[in-house]
């Protein structure tokens, strides 16, 4: 196939008639000249395989991310592969194993406050990014990577943006939760305590609730009890509870 | 009259990354089963899956495939995917006698057109794609990816939206410029 150059001109009509922008009588006028010119088919024909290579760069790098949302789809079943019974037999082993371990750890537990944020904690997974929509390019692929569990590759994508957006809730939120996950909780409350004070932000409850059990691990339980109260999580009033309960 | 055919064909074809994202989500769960039935792994099971995924989609954009519903889509990637698996496994001497018993044969590639110049031809633009220098990268990413108007790319790279007309005419034409540079080096 014979690459040549194309003119503004012509770049933008064909984009125009791939984009479905042309008027019906238009594209006829298009498709008739695509039949009878040989070198504007040509030329129609290496823009739109120069279009088909740039899409499909993009595919490739929104597949992880596809790929990711399959761990939460129903619609996959357990592993089974040729040697299916056997991964049957150590599902329900591991089931077993899993459900005396859980059992013996409640029945053994004692109320000391690491068993408590251990027993409350659990990260936030993240929010389901689509790679088209925003535009903010740069914090869905860090969406990713928290996803992943990269919190570290997260949050070196994220500061940049931080300082172009200081007040921006979304960003603070997760790098208080990327920070907590990483066992850096002074950080983590630098980006979640002001969250906690805008009862309009859409993560008010959770940086509530997470801010709370930071409180707690840092073995300020009763300063934890506003904070938990404000999250109206359904297990805050349980977890008040408990550390109302403990000792001292 | 064959390509003018595909032409039109490719028009009304899966752009839209959402709509790509839900025939991803729904398809994984067949392949995976399929790999995993035979002799692979999880892992196998993500990289043939995905393989086969740029596939169907670069053969519906080249009008070499065209899914009359959700159904035929899936089946399509399907059979790539068992394609695919299937020419792996020979080239590691596998027993076929041991796989599941399946209806595609590798001479079957052929005919889902893996292999064609234009496929070819698409390699080596995103080869020439990927040494494209910023900011141009993310400006037609933007655009022809990302499906982006002018005004917000414009904001994006706070330009005015007649820079990033010219701009984007200016990143094509370097893109062409590479694209026909790596034609020539395979010409010598």
């Amino acid at each position: 196939m014979s690459w040549q150059e194309l003119s503004q001109e012509e770049t933008e009509r064909i984009d125009a008639f791939l984009n479905q922008d042309l008027s019906k009588a238009e594209q006829e006028a298009f498709l008739d000249e695509v039949n009878n010119n040989p070198e504007w088919a040509a030329k129609v024909k290496s823009q739109k395989l120069l279009r088909i290579a740039i899409q499909e760069y993009g595919l490739k790098k929104s597949l992880d991310q596809f790929h990711l949302e399959t761990k939460n789809s129903p619609q996959l079943p357990p592993t089974l592969n040729s040697n299916g019974k056997k991964n049957i037999k150590w599902f329900w082993l591991t089931g077993l194993v899993a459900f005396l371990l859980i059992g013996g750890f409640f029945m053994l537990q004692n109320t000391n406050v690491p068993n408590l944020y251990q027993q409350y904690y659990k990260v936030d997974p993240g929010l389901m990014t689509t790679m088209g929509e925003s535009d903010n390019y740069e914090f869905e692929r860090g969406m990713v990577d928290f996803k992943e569990q990269a919190y570290d590759k997260a949050i070196q994508r994220w500061q940049p943006l931080l300082q172009q957006q200081p007040n921006n809730d979304t960003l603070s939120y997760f790098m208080g939760i990327a920070f907590q996950v990483l066992g850096k909780e002074q950080k983590a409350e630098t980006f979640l305590q002001p969250i906690t004070q805008k009862s309009n932000s859409v993560f008010f409850k959770d940086a509530n609730w997470y801010l709370g059990l930071l409180k707690i691990k840092q073995n300020k339980s009763k300063e934890a009890i506003p904070f938990l109260q404000k999250s109206e999580y359904k297990k805050s009033a349980e977890l008040i509870k408990r550390i109302n309960d403990l000792p001292g | 009259m064959e390509s003018l055919k595909r032409l039109y064909h490719s028009l009304n074809t899966t752009v839209d990354i959402k709509q790509l994202q839900e025939i991803y989500l729904k398809g994984f769960s067949n392949v995976r089963s399929y790999i995993l039935a035979n002799k692979g792994t999880e892992e196998d099971a993500k990289d043939i899956y995905q393989e086969a995924f740029i596939c169907y989609w670069r053969n519906e954009q080249l009008g070499k495939f065209i899914a009359t519903n959700e159904r035929s889509t899936q089946a399509y990637i399907l059979k790539i995917a068992k394609f695919k698996w299937l020419d792996i496994l020979r080239k590691q001497n596998v027993n076929f006698n041991e796989l599941e018993p399946d209806n595609i044969s590798l001479e079957q590639g052929e005919l889902l057109e893996i292999d064609s110049q234009e496929n070819r031809d698409i390699e080596k633009i995103l080869t020439a794609f990927e040494v494209l220098k910023e900011p141009c990268k993310e400006l037609l990413f933007r655009f022809y990816y990302k499906k982006e108007k002018l005004n917000q790319i414009a904001k994006f790279f706070n330009w005015t939206d007649a820079t990033v007309k010219n701009n984007k005419y200016r990143c094509l034409q370097k893109l062409r410029a590479l694209v026909i540079e790596y034609f020539k080096t395979e010409k010598k």
